[in-house]
């Protein structure tokens, strides 16, 4: 049983390692500063900041520890060579998150047959998901696959909202759309998720509640 | 939805509350669409619970304590990489943007054209000097050793060799090929790679007619 991940998330992301900076922690803009100035330590400090989020973000969509290992390192990677590009009104974080989704997604679509065999072996792209089988334990593996199953822009959005827990403006500037638009992506796949899960067996129920 | 509408339902995404809003909760009341919409976002807390119960594999904390440091060691091996691809490129990249500007490229082209030029013409006038025919590439003895004076323009190919220019001679005056058919092929052999009448790889035997008179005219026009 692979333990749950009760380190990582927007809390803890958010308490230790400030993006606004503090007296003793320097936010994300002026690591950044120093980053473009060549300071390597800056960027760890960027790195150890941001490689859990980066790291869950990318397994979320390969659903494979070498591989969101392997596509994490090379966000950052992609990040640091940029990071002279990085235009002063776009945040770091929003900035990061966008590279390691465009990876993940192109990572995605080379390796399509290979992963569609896996899940067609594994039944982890099964639909449709009926509210029966949202049994204890079950309630957030039925919720993943009902994710899997939107469209792409609607799951970006729903996952940068509830796990990174951006503002729609933040989410707006990592997919390059408006806020409007996110907005609207992220009602779509908020309804499209009550579609899939109510027209299971048991309708009218969404997991245990 | 009217531009109210769209107004609260912004609100309620950016997680306004009916309860401790009166003037979203009179709309949301009177309002069929934006009652829909406040009902779908309701399910978005647990929503987000569900999804952030589900178990994800750590890796661990050496994976985590070690990821700078690998992420900082994949960036150096792919500078170094992309800096011996760029110095490989970097001529050829500098040549190619040289002449995707065609100003440079059509003034590089005149230069080239130029210095062609000059060495076709410089060429053609050595050519003049010197006619391809092989008496005129001869420095030469007589048959007692005493040079033989040849204009001072003639390029001395190789010494001439006198009992083996009698046999040619005789082989084309007296047209009796034959004996000295070997003499004849040796002489063939040492004449200049580029003569454009024979080549060294002739023989005597192969020789056409053509051939046997352009050789004859040059044995006329040598200067002995």
């Amino acid at each position: 049983m692979v333990p749950a991940v009760p380190e990582y998330g927007p809390s803890e992301m958010h308490s230790g390692e400030p993006r606004e900076g503090s007296s003793d922690t320097p936010s994300d803009g002026e690591l950044v500063a120093r980053a473009r100035a060549g300071s390597q330590s800056a960027f760890e400090t960027l790195v150890r900041r941001y490689q859990k989020p980066v790291y869950y973000l990318i397994l979320r969509y390969v659903r494979d520890a070498d591989d969101a290992a392997d596509l994490a390192q090379r966000a950052f990677i992609r990040a640091f060579d940029k990071v002279t590009e990085l235009r002063g009104d776009h945040v770091f974080r929003t900035w990061l998150f966008r590279i390691a989704v465009n990876l993940a997604l192109n990572f995605l679509r080379d390796n399509a047959r290979f992963i569609d065999d896996e899940a067609a072996g594994t039944g982890l792209m099964e639909a449709p998901i009926g509210a029966s089988r949202l049994e204890a334990g079950e309630e957030s593996a039925a919720l993943r696959r009902a994710v899997a199953q939107l469209p792409t822009r609607q799951r970006m959005t729903l996952e940068l909202r509830v796990y990174e827990e951006l503002s729609f403006r933040e989410i707006a500037e990592a997919l390059d759309t408006t806020e409007g638009a996110a907005k609207v992506n992220f009602h779509y796949a908020v309804r499209k998720l009550r579609t899939l899960l109510v027209d299971g067996d048991r309708p009218g129920k969404v997991g245990k509640r | 939805m009217t531009p109210a509408c769209e107004s609260f339902v912004g609100r309620l995404y950016d997680g306004a509350d009916p309860g401790t809003d009166a003037a979203l909760a009179e709309h949301v009341g009177s309002c069929l669409e934006c009652f829909r919409v406040l009902t779908e976002l309701r399910e978005v807390p647990r929503l987000r619970d569900a999804l952030r119960a589900e178990s994800l594999p750590d890796p661990g904390p050496d994976f985590w304590d070690g990821f700078p440091g690998r992420v900082h060691r994949a960036a150096a091996a792919a500078r170094a990489a992309q800096a011996r691809r760029s110095w490989s490129s970097r001529a050829t990249h500098a040549i190619g943007g040289w002449l995707r500007r065609p100003l440079p490229a059509a003034f590089a082209g005149a230069c080239v054209a130029a210095v062609v030029t000059v060495v076709v013409l410089d060429a053609a006038k050595l050519g003049g000097r010197a006619p391809a025919v092989p008496g005129a590439f001869f420095s030469a003895t007589d048959i007692e050793g005493v040079a033989i004076d040849l204009p001072p323009e003639t390029p001395p190919i190789f010494e001439l060799d006198v009992p083996l220019l009698r046999a040619v001679s005789s082989h084309f005056f007296d047209d009796e090929p034959g004996e000295d058919s070997a003499v004849m092929a040796d002489f063939v052999q040492r004449l200049k790679d580029d003569d454009p009448i024979l080549t060294p790889a002739q023989r005597i035997e192969t020789l056409d007619a053509d051939a046997l008179r352009a050789v004859q005219r040059a044995f006329d026009e040598a200067p002995i």
